[in-house]
């Protein structure tokens, strides 16, 4: 696959995310946060927005032919997440991404990625950067 | 500097530190985290795929790592505040079965919020995480200025 250095810009979105207990339970469990919190957690951990924000649409980036990204050589080089307040369970949010800057140096492809949340009142609630790195670009 | 010291309900004061915690990054910890969080990258899962890309084994995903040194500092923080941003480069990735080592110190601190820099290490000197961060806020704080 050739990778489509004008492809800043394109966009991608998934289909709303319910912040459930269960999920974010097997989530805690995962991270190691479930055996401290025996009470239960009153809002979802903070890096559980990679469940609800990320992976619904970075597959999509992974795996669009209008970019052409070498997943076999590809690095997650960066991350942060911001919100805007504390979430809560049983929220809606609906994810969306855009790939904001592309860059290719010395063979490297540097592509950033930024997705955000929205609520159900349609505000954005959460945010995300990603810096994605393809070694040995094709 | 303090130990340990997170106040109730307000961000922790300058200089307080995140002791020291270990975990292992088992395999069954990266399918764990790899089920609970949909990413099934199979450099995270599978032997041959890793090394074919050049890895001595299978990774944990930088999420994993991540979201595993937030979490301590969530737990340590308690119930409030909550964490208005955190950040972070990916800088070694840690081979399954490693241990990682996170620590952190806070290096900014008001009454609305605090910065913890957080130390992810895989050996001393060998840096999981770099420029790792996390934004602790005030209930009812805004989110970021």
């Amino acid at each position: 696959m050739v990778f489509h250095l004008d492809c800043a810009g394109r966009r991608y979105t998934a289909a709303a995310e319910i912040l459930d207990r269960v999920r974010h339970q097997a989530y805690a469990e995962a991270v190691g946060a479930s055996a401290r919190s025996s009470a239960g957690f009153t809002r979802p951990l903070a890096c559980f927005a990679a469940v609800y924000l990320l992976w619904p649409i970075v597959p999509q980036l992974f795996q669009d032919p209008e970019v052409g990204l070498d997943v076999e050589h590809l690095l997650h080089g960066e991350q942060e997440f911001s919100f805007e307040r504390p979430l809560a369970f049983d929220e809606l949010i609906t994810p969306e991404g855009e790939i904001t800057q592309v860059d290719q140096r010395r063979s490297m492809v540097f592509l950033d990625f930024r997705c955000q949340g929205r609520d159900r009142a349609n505000q954005v609630v959460a945010r995300s950067r990603s810096l994605f790195v393809v070694k040995e670009a094709k | 500097m303090r130990e340990s010291d997170s106040r109730e309900g307000v961000p922790p004061a300058l200089g307080t530190r995140l002791p020291e915690r270990r975990r292992v990054l088992s395999p069954q910890v990266i399918t764990a985290y790899a089920e609970a969080s949909g990413d099934r990258n199979p450099i995270h899962l599978d032997q041959e795929y890793a090394r074919r890309a050049g890895l001595p084994a299978t990774i944990a995903h930088g999420m994993l790592t991540l979201g595993v040194a937030c979490a301590e500092v969530e737990a340590w923080a308690g119930e409030e505040p909550w964490v208005g941003r955190v950040a972070c480069r990916f800088s070694t990735p840690v081979v399954a079965g490693e241990t990682i080592a996170i620590s952190g110190v806070v290096v900014g601190s008001d009454e609305a919020a605090a910065t913890v820099e957080l130390s992810v290490l895989i050996s001393p000197g060998e840096r999981a995480l770099t420029k790792a961060r996390v934004d602790l806020r005030a209930a009812g704080a805004p989110s970021s200025p």
